[in-house]
């Protein structure tokens, strides 16, 4: 089993932003998403 | 989408501007065809994410504990959990529900429903109805609320809506749906308001 210290589900506009300031924060960080990434906004207009 | 519409209801417009054109006709694979490039153009990659250090996997996510995500085989235990899952459009239960598609098909129909029964009249229904008619279908939206927009203020929604019916758009506010009949491609739309059943109009929806 791998530890972080966030798990992220989604990779929209909240999960890969929240990725991106939690990386910031030297978290370790996992994001899983059934794909493809963008989320609601990217992919559904 | 609504940018595609756009130009062409203003391509039609035109000699009101001083532009005379040709014919105006609306190629509807075009417009699917753009949308469907731009989407992609803006879809992450996972290995645009691999300069953060943080992983990537895809695949859908369980919850195994309060701390623990199953997906795609792995077993991820977390700290903290963050749920940033998105939205999908609810599909009331209501007879004949199957013959309706979503606001998520709406943008890959093969071919262009010349008339459109919309059901909500917030963001996204107002959005799919002023592209649509902005393209020459027409238009029908059939809202819960007395006015569209619930979440602004009625003195612009009002406006919003005045807009809307000066280029074609008929609403039908205060309308519970009640179901649909028929199949894709020539659906009937059943809906009451205030409580009186109204007259089904022959619609694609």
């Amino acid at each position: 089993m791998e530890r972080y210290d966030l798990v992220i589900i989604g990779g929209g506009a909240a999960g890969i932003n929240a990725l991106k300031t939690a990386v910031t924060l030297a978290a370790r960080v996992v994001l899983v998403d059934r794909g493809p990434l963008g989320g609601t906004c990217v992919n559904r207009g | 989408m609504v940018r595609s519409a756009r130009i062409h209801r203003l391509t039609k417009e035109a000699a009101r501007f001083g532009t005379t054109t040709g014919a105006v006709e609306l190629d509807w694979p075009a417009v699917v065809r753009r949308q469907h490039d731009i989407v992609k153009e803006f879809q992450p990659l996972p290995a645009s994410l691999a300069h953060t250090g943080a992983e990537v996997v895809l695949g859908e996510a369980r919850f195994s504990d309060p701390h623990t995500i199953a997906a795609n085989g792995s077993t991820l235990r977390g700290e903290k959990i963050l749920i940033g899952a998105g939205s999908s459009p609810v599909m009331p239960a209501v007879p004949g529900i199957d013959a309706a598609i979503t606001s998520d098909e709406i943008l890959f129909l093969p071919v262009f429903p010349t008339r459109l029964v919309i059901v909500g009249a917030g963001a996204i229904g107002l959005e799919m109805a002023g592209a649509f008619s902005d393209f020459g279908a027409d238009v029908t939206v059939i809202g819960q609320e007395s006015e569209i927009l619930p979440a602004f203020d009625p003195d612009i929604a009002g406006y919003v809506r005045k807009i809307l019916e000066r280029r074609g758009i008929t609403f039908h506010l205060g309308a519970t749906l009640t179901g649909f009949s028929g199949a894709q491609g020539a659906v009937t739309t059943h809906f009451t308001h205030h409580g009186e059943p109204r007259a089904p109009s022959l619609s694609r929806s």
